[in-house]
């Protein structure tokens, strides 16, 4: 076992003494060029809209809905090449917009694929296919006026009966279950009209159906499902030019695209699968944009070359306990952790504070239903309340858990785990931490092979997404820490039968409000993300690349 | 002249007794010299050995570091308490090396010098345990099939070739994804992936002894198998293990700090310094200290295990002695 040996057979040519002082030198040289001190923000976002976070103090904080960037110095003069270079952390599975599930699959897919309507992270709708469309005063039929004269890349017309294929075909995939669920029927009475017709209301129906993405049914019929380029593609604002999933995909602008040209003409997506390796090249000048880490996003915009700001996600951060196995199946275990946990603490630790704290699996600001600071019982650290709680639960000299908490071996995930570890020590709970890879973690907390674990849920705009997770039929599913309670299922249930929203706001407020007194998950903080881009680029994470533009 | 001849023939014959004689005391010198050379009291194998490594100066240094390197190790609990390596702080985080911490503080606000010490630990017992348990099985299994010979030796050392064909760092990768991420099991997995070329060596060092003309001649005065093992096979295999054993260390300590940069060795808050390499790789440029002092301490242990290794080689070959 020789691999990493290096002989030296012969003594070093320098002499010793001079060889270790040029070594301690350059040692000495390179550790002093960090000696910086970080002014440390004062803590998350605690409240809806509140953009005074002392993360401002090092950059430019966004708040929801609106994105803030330095002013540029002189304006470039250079369009780029009518170029947009970006990294993407994940290689592409595929195409086919019925079959993929990472997010950066869909983000493709939308540029290629039309829908209905283009819809963004706070519901808002783009018209696309659709010039318009009625609804029924039972609610249970929706019906969709489309567009006349869009032709496919094949050539051929976009019809109503292409509309209905691909719904009828999102139907078979499991992928799409959760958009399609609810419709019983779908026609086409002409060319222009679709009619789909629902089993039972669903509140979210208008924004869930845009989730189809139409296929030509001439060009994809006789192919497998889950197919990757090499199709004619679809009607959406770009085509595929280069296709290396793993590697580097390129788009370039559809000319016969039914809608406003794209303002950028050609798109580069470059596999990075490290953020520190798409930084680097960012600031090489190999991409325009970037997400950074927190550790990056304020040097960069020290810097001034580059325009930075941090926009909010429905990325939320939180702890699962396994509700069924001992001793997270006594409640007071669980809430003892609550009040041992200190969210703050855990946003600074590992995100410097970009981010927001929260009380359930949903970010407020981008999340219809999902409640606000105060709107709900929420946990707040008191180490002697947990303490007690632990001697009531009959644990009086403390408590070791014999399995670990399960993380990923991320920051993002392994550092709230860790901070986890060292405030439950503090309330004589000792626990190990064991990180694994994504996909045997998230196999067993849905199977619910684990005790305790770090994770975080992206999930939809609306809180009836969050039904999976909290209520008994989402078991086995995406309700991981295993909670059951009657009346939060009966709420989500109501909420789900009506359109009111007011009344389902109601609804999901007391649903949350009980999980939470019964610490069914302890929810920590939502994440930001950070970008660094170009100056002359104006983007935003809540439109997708068709609405970038270069300044 | 029959009278001078035969004084001739005398004095002839008086000088060839002289020289007979002188010939015949060289002759009682040089055995006499032999057998005082044979009979002096010879300096012991170990000094020798000594004395040979103590004039690599560079060798001495580097085995110098290393003692002080396991020393640091043992008395590590005694520096600094384990709980000030994974006590958190988090306000205090990313500070810079300066009066209080040495070497700064990481992302969660731990003293990284309090983590490099307890790091070490981990860090030699990963290079020390598997490297002597893996030489351990080799010597077992190299030395059966030396042994028993036929059969079992081919089958061995076709076992270890199959094994051999994967690299031994995917071999322990392997294992530990395997058996699951923790020290125990990246020491078992460690462990398992050395064997098979210590196998190898540890058969070809005893094939090479059992060749040689003193253990026919030991066999031939009756010395049994056993004997021959404990009074030659043993004592002149020591040496080449031994060297063998301290190399492998520095290769022991580079996987095992590879495996948990890779997140599959040491779990956190437990410091390692492999693990702390892969965790200071996302702020090298907030804090590149938190990759050069494990990084340092790693190349320096490395390079004194391989230096002493050296040394050792050179005072073992009899040829330099």
């Amino acid at each position: 076992m020789r691999l990493l040996k290096k002989s030296l057979s012969r003594p070093l040519c320098l002499p010793l003494s001079v060889a270790f002082a040029v070594a301690l030198t350059l040692m000495l040289a390179l550790t002093l060029t960090s000696c910086t001190t970080s002014a440390p923000p004062a803590g998350g976002q605690g409240a809806a809209g509140d953009t005074a976070s002392a993360a401002g103090e090092q950059g430019t904080t966004a708040p929801a809905g609106d994105t803030t960037t330095q002013p540029a110095s002189e304006p470039s003069g250079n369009n780029h090449n009518d170029t947009l270079r970006l990294s993407v952390t994940t290689t592409y599975s595929g195409i086919d917009p019925h079959y993929v599930a990472q997010n950066a699959d869909f983000i493709l897919c939308s540029l290629l694929y039309d829908s209905f309507y283009e819809v963004d992270d706070r519901m808002n709708l783009d018209p696309r296919l659709a010039t318009g469309y009625d609804v029924s005063d039972d609610g249970l039929t929706y019906t969709y006026h489309l567009k006349s004269g869009v032709k496919w890349q094949t050539g051929e017309d976009f019809t109503a009966a292409d509309a209905v294929y691909s719904i009828r075909r999102a139907q078979e995939s499991p992928y799409m279950a959760a958009y399609v669920g609810p419709i019983a029927d779908v026609s086409a009475p002409d060319d222009t009209t679709v009619v789909i017709t629902l089993s039972a209301l669903s509140p979210t129906f208008f924004a869930d159906i845009n989730r189809v993405r139409f296929l030509g049914e001439a060009a994809t019929k006789d192919f497998e499902t889950g197919f990757a380029a090499g199709i004619p593609g679809g009607t959406g604002p770009y085509t595929i030019a280069s296709w290396q999933p793993d590697q580097k995909v390129v788009l370039k602008r559809n000319a016969a695209f039914h809608g406003a040209p794209a303002p950028i003409g050609t798109i580069e997506l470059t596999v990075f699968g490290d953020t520190n390796a798409a930084t680097r090249a960012f600031e090489a000048g190999e991409l325009d944009y970037v997400s950074v880490l927190s550790s990056d996003y304020t040097r960069l915009g020290e810097t001034g070359k580059y325009k930075t700001y941090t926009e909010e996600t429905a990325s939320v951060v939180f702890i699962a306990m396994n509700n069924q196995v001992s001793p997270f199946d006594n409640p007071l275990v669980r809430q003892a952790v609550g009040y041992a946990v200190d969210k703050n603490s855990m946003l600074y630790a590992a995100a410097d504070g970009f981010g927001r704290t929260v009380s359930s699996l949903g970010n407020p600001v981008l999340m219809f239903g999902a409640p606000d600071a105060g709107e709900i019982f929420e946990y707040q650290q008191d180490i002697e309340r947990a303490k007690q709680l632990i001697i009531d639960a009959g644990y009086p000299g403390g408590l070791t858990l014999t399995e670990p908490i399960l993380t990923m071996a991320t920051d993002e995930f392994s550092i709230p785990a860790q901070v986890l570890q060292a405030q439950l020590a503090e309330i004589g709970v000792t626990v190990e931490v064991q990180t694994s890879e994504q996909s045997a973690l998230v196999s067993n907390l849905i199977l619910g092979n684990y005790t305790l674990a770090s994770m975080a849920l992206t999930l939809d705009t609306d809180a009836s997404a969050l039904a999976m997770a909290y209520t008994t039929g989402g078991i086995d599913a995406l309700n991981m820490a295993r909670y059951s309670n009657p009346r939060v299922d009966e709420l989500f249930e109501l909420a789900a039968q009506t359109l009111d929203q007011s009344a389902r706001k109601a609804y999901f407020t007391e649903a949350f409000d009980i999980a939470s007194k019964d610490a069914a998950y302890m929810p920590l903080y939502s994440i930001n993300v950070l970008t660094a881009t170009d100056k002359d680029l104006d983007s935003s994470i809540y439109t997708t690349y068709y609405y970038w533009s270069w300044n | 002249m029959t009278r001078a001849c035969a004084a001739g023939f005398r004095e002839v014959n008086n000088l060839a007794d002289v020289t007979i004689a002188a010939d015949q005391a060289d002759a009682e010198a040089r055995r006499a010299e032999k057998l005082r050379l044979l009979m002096r009291k010879k300096p012991k194998y170990i000094a020798e050995v000594w004395r040979v490594f103590w004039k690599n100066k560079l060798a001495v240094v580097s085995l110098a570091v290393v003692l002080f390197i396991l020393l640091a190790a043992l008395c590590a609990p005694l520096i600094v308490p384990y709980s000030e390596a994974i006590r958190q702080d988090v306000l205090a985080k990313f500070t810079p090396p300066g009066a209080g911490h040495p070497f700064g503080t990481d992302n969660l606000g731990r003293d990284v010098f309090s983590r490099i010490l307890h790091g070490g630990r981990v860090s030699m017992t990963m290079g020390v345990i598997p490297t002597f348990a893996s030489l351990l099985l080799g010597i077992v299994f190299g030395g059966a099939a030396v042994y028993c010979g036929g059969r079992v030796d081919s089958v061995v050392m076709r076992l270890c070739d199959m094994l051999s064909c994967i690299p031994g760092v995917l071999l322990a990768l392997t294992f530990v994804a395997a058996l699951g991420p923790g020290l125990e099991n990246v020491l078992i997995a460690v462990t398992i992936a050395s064997v098979p070329d210590l196998t190898r060596y540890v058969r070809s060092v005893i094939l090479n002894i059992v060749g040689l003309e003193y253990i026919d001649a030991a066999r031939s005065c009756g010395a049994g198998g056993a004997r021959i093992v404990a009074r030659h096979v043993i004592p002149n295999a020591a040496g080449p293990l031994i060297l063998s054993a301290v190399s492998n260390i520095a290769s022991m300590i580079m996987i095992g700090a590879g495996l948990s940069y890779l997140g599959l060795g040491i779990q956190p808050p437990n410091p390692e310094w492999g693990n702390m390499l892969a965790e200071g790789q996302n702020y090298f440029t907030r804090a590149p200290y938190l990759m050069f002092a494990p990084g340092v301490v790693i190349l320096v242990a490395v390079l004194a295990f391989n230096l002493v290794g050296d040394g050792l080689r050179d005072a073992l070959d009899p040829k330099l002695r």
